[in-house]
């Protein structure tokens, strides 16, 4: 299997979820935004690894954790902020309370 | 092979299609499931069938379910499109466009051996590296993943009101 075939749809996967980061404004869709580029980067090193270097599949390893950690830790501010503002888009957020 | 590849490789990208553009978050998340399936069919096709599995468990069974969790618990009544088009979401997509070209270049120019070896995809030298060379990190990340659960719980808990 050709790594080039590998990295060229992890790019594409990467910037269609930057596109959604930079887009969205609901805070919940820039999460999931998030994890797709988190996946794409994962995409990226398992192609390496393809290429001999079973060091990339240990860091795919890694970063699972810390996305893992990193979705629980996510969540639990968007509740909590959700609860305060009593609604998830940023630009809501930012307004100071009267 | 190359034919399961396409067709994985086209569910990945319709579910990122799905999470960019959807405004309903059930079915933005569903479509996340889609693209995490499809990556993890991706790595066992790429000769990495612990790491598919573990992604397929991990990020389409855990990962998807507590964002439904989240979806459910914050129950929100209207559901506006949040979908930035004025000029500022378009500058923003210029900016992704402009990152995707460059990094389309480098590939490009990135050198690719030419003839990939099949690594031992194997749960066992993959573990032998884990708990040998790489067991600092491993513990690290365990640790890390205690810190947050125990700081989500403390995030979302309801103060006791004064």
């Amino acid at each position: 299997m050709n790594p080039t075939l590998y990295l060229l749809l992890s790019l594409l996967l990467f910037g269609l979820g930057a596109a959604g980061v930079v887009l969205r404004r609901n805070t919940l869709f820039m999460l999931l935004n998030l994890e797709l580029m988190m996946n794409a980067v994962g995409l990226a090193l398992v192609a390496a690894s393809l290429a001999g270097l079973l060091e990339g599949q240990l860091i795919v390893l890694m970063v699972l954790a810390v996305a893992a950690a990193e979705v629980a830790i996510g969540i639990g501010i968007l509740v909590s902020m959700v609860r305060l503002k009593d609604s998830p888009l940023v630009d809501l957020w930012n307004r100071e309370e009267p | 092979m190359i034919y399961f590849f396409w067709l994985f490789a086209l569910l990945a990208l319709i579910g990122a299609l799905g999470v960019l553009l959807e405004t309903h978050p059930v079915r933005g998340a569903l479509y996340l499931l889609l693209a995490f399936l499809s990556i993890g069919f991706l790595y066992i096709l790429a000769g990495a069938p612990f790491l598919g599995f573990v992604q397929i468990i991990v990020y389409a069974g855990a990962v998807v379910v507590l964002f439904l969790v989240a979806i459910a618990v914050m129950s929100l009544r209207r559901i506006p499109d949040d979908r930035d088009l004025g000029p500022r979401g378009f500058l923003a997509l210029v900016f992704a466009g402009a990152f995707f070209l460059v990094m389309l270049a480098l590939l490009r120019h990135a050198p690719v051996p030419a003839a990939p070896t099949p690594t031992p995809g194997a749960p066992q030298p993959l573990a032998e590296a884990l708990f040998r060379q790489y067991l600092i990190p491993f513990e690290i990340v365990s640790v890390l993943l205690l810190v947050a659960i125990v700081g989500a719980i403390v995030l979302v808990r309801r103060r006791p009101g004064p």
